[in-house]
């Protein structure tokens, strides 16, 4: 095993990049399956979250359970809201959470003595979440309807093109924190849980953001994830009387479009900002 | 070149926050590394010697891009540190931490193949270099269960296997025998030999002076950040010129210690615990005339002595004759 590396052995440009990547994402769904509890676990929580999330919603409803589990608009709001909550609260979990435990095993230290994108990295933990979240959405989303009503399909092709840039930009808030669990550790977990909570509240996924008294709709108006929630529901909804909420939906697909091209750029800057810090302090594999 | 690495006047130093009570801290300059500079030739078993804390691994982790310097440079394989920071990682196999950095639930055969990803390997590649490795360093039986369940010497070896993951010309071993058994720390130390009769360029850190002694072609001894003295191991030992060692075991005070310390001739010593006893090492000029009256002082401060014997000068002696401390105590930055 001398100094005989081929040219042939060696992946260059694009193709080596998509190889570490593709290797990337393989390691973390191996991983993910041979921990079949937490697995098994995790996905089912998610269907008695969303059990007990659309119960409750049913009940404080306006005319009660039966009157809303009639509406295809209540279905539409809830689940459509559900799909962005449930990439965003993965997003911020995952991604951190990984980049974390890594950092604790010692294997982001091998990754960074690697010449491997780093960009790679981060990407193949939103490759699984994408495929991971995807299909627990999906399922969720059947379940939802089956228990509200029958979900509504309109501007289908849009409605997937606002989604696509509001996990983009989901993508990029799962960047910054995992920026913050680099600087913080385990505290960015504790950041991220806040966060979810204050989504799940200014961000209205849940409900209508009518529901919302006036001075904190004012605080929604300023987070863009909330423009993501109601272009994507809205038109799903197929612009149903009072749909968008937030602003007309040429301005909120635009907000939506800015996001999603600029949060994963501003997130990977906060990123490596972060792991340049933690190259200066010596702290990549800080435990 | 490739296997060559140059390092000038390399700096490092960290804030450290000091912690003052529940919620006051101050921050501490600490100064790991302070100028160092050497040399290392393509194809030599370089080794840095110098006991914990003293400055070895901040030193590799800034050669393989881990850790930014302060200040300084360094060219490692004919790349220049800092701005060919990705040709050094594909250059460079390395083995640090031990084995920590791999990931249990996978097995090593897809540790080594997700390495050689990391590394650009082509899938074929990757198989074909993991299933070599395996084999030099016979870990076939073990190949395919997942390394959670390996034991430590296991894990080691592992962890070796993946620093040959991408054949580099320039292999670091940040003291690659800890927590293995004498025979598997034998074995991995022959592979490293026949690695290096191949061509590779090998630095190896220990705090192990007999390891030192036998792998290495030269050898640094650093030590709170410097290199206190750099040659092969016979330069070495050679630098401490007329000078004796003198070793008594026994139950030794440090005042019996201190007052040996202070007799005439007498250039170094350096207190130990040995395996239950105390050892106290001697460096002196003429150690026939030192005896008696190092028996007086010892007797003097109710030592009791169990074996005095003069030894042959080792790499140990070199460092205890520069800074009056064995290679068994941990280095206090400062």
């Amino acid at each position: 095993m001398t100094a005989n590396t081929t040219q042939t052995e060696i992946l260059r440009g694009p193709a080596a990049w998509l190889s570490a990547l593709a290797a990337m994402a393989w390691k973390e769904l191996t991983i993910m399956v041979r921990y079949p509890v937490e697995f098994i676990a995790s996905f089912g929580q998610v269907f008695v979250i969303v059990t007990v999330l659309t119960l409750a919603g049913l009940m404080f409803s306006k005319g009660g359970a039966d009157n809303a589990g009639a509406s295809s608009q209540t279905a539409g709001l809830v689940v459509y809201g559900f799909i962005i909550f449930i990439f965003l609260s993965d997003t911020l979990w995952t991604i951190g959470y990984n980049v974390r435990r890594e950092q604790k095993q010692g294997t982001l230290e091998q990754l960074y003595l690697s010449p491997a994108s780093k960009f790679a990295s981060l990407l193949s933990r939103v490759a699984v979440t994408l495929v991971w979240t995807g299909l627990l959405s999906v399922c969720s989303a059947v379940l939802m309807s089956v228990l509200i009503g029958t979900l509504p399909f309109h501007n289908v092709a849009l409605g997937a093109a606002i989604l696509a840039l509001a996990l983009s930009g989901t993508f990029g808030v799962g960047f910054a924190f995992a920026a913050l669990t680099l600087r913080v550790r385990e505290a960015g977990q504790t950041a991220a849980n806040f966060f979810q909570f204050v989504f799940m509240l200014l961000c209205a996924p849940f409900f209508p953001f009518s529901g919302l008294p006036d001075w904190l709709r004012v605080v929604s108006r300023l987070i863009p994830l909330s423009y993501s929630v109601d272009a994507f529901r809205s038109t799903m909804m197929g612009y149903p009387n009072g749909y968008p909420e937030l602003a007309p939906i040429g301005v909120e697909i635009g907000i939506v479009a800015a996001f999603g091209v600029l949060m994963p750029l501003l997130g990977y800057w906060l990123y490596k900002r972060e792991e340049d810090r933690a190259r200066r302090k010596g702290s990549i594999s800080d435990y | 070149m490739q296997g060559e690495v140059r390092i000038d006047k390399l700096v490092k130093t960290y804030e450290t926050r000091q912690r003052k009570g529940l919620i006051k801290s101050e921050m501490k300059l600490v100064e790991a590394l302070k100028g160092v500079s050497l040399s290392i030739r393509p194809g030599e078993v370089f080794g840095l010697l110098g006991p914990n804390g003293a400055g070895k691994t901040t030193l590799i982790k800034c050669l393989t891009t881990l850790l930014l310097p302060t200040s300084g440079e360094a060219w490692i394989n004919g790349y220049r540190l800092t701005k060919d920071d990705n040709a050094i990682r594909a250059t460079v196999g390395c083995m640090l931490m031990g084995e920590r950095g791999l990931y249990w639930k996978l097995t090593a055969r897809e540790n080594l193949e997700f390495f050689g990803a990391l590394y650009h390997l082509s899938p074929r590649a990757r198989r074909t270099r993991a299933d070599g490795i395996i084999e030099r360093l016979s870990l076939g039986d073990i190949a395919d269960r997942t390394v959670e369940t390996y034991s430590s010497g296991q894990k080691m070896k592992l962890a070796f296997a993946k620093a040959l993951i991408n054949d580099a010309p320039l292999l670091i071993l940040d003291e690659p025998t800890n927590t293995l058994d004498l025979p598997s720390a034998r074995e991995l130390r022959a592979v490293v030999r026949e690695l290096n009769r191949d061509g590779k360029t090998v630095i190896y850190t220990t705090h192990i002076m007999a390891e030192a002694e036998t792998m290495c072609d030269r050898v640094a001894i650093i030590d709170r950040g410097e290199v206190l003295a750099l040659g092969t191991v016979p330069e070495l030992k050679a630098s401490l010129g007329r000078e004796e060692v003198t070793r008594i075991e026994g139950v030794i005070s440090a005042g019996a210690n201190e007052a040996v310390g202070r007799l005439a001739g007498v250039s170094h010593t350096a207190l130990t615990a040995v395996n239950g006893h105390t050892q106290l090492t001697v460096v002196s000029a003429d150690q026939r005339a030192l005896l008696p009256r190092l028996i007086e002082a010892l007797v003097a401060h109710n030592a009791l002595v169990q074996k005095i014997a003069p030894e042959e000068v080792t790499l140990e002696d070199v460092f205890i004759a520069r800074t009056g401390r064995t290679l068994a105590e941990d280095t206090a930055v400062k």
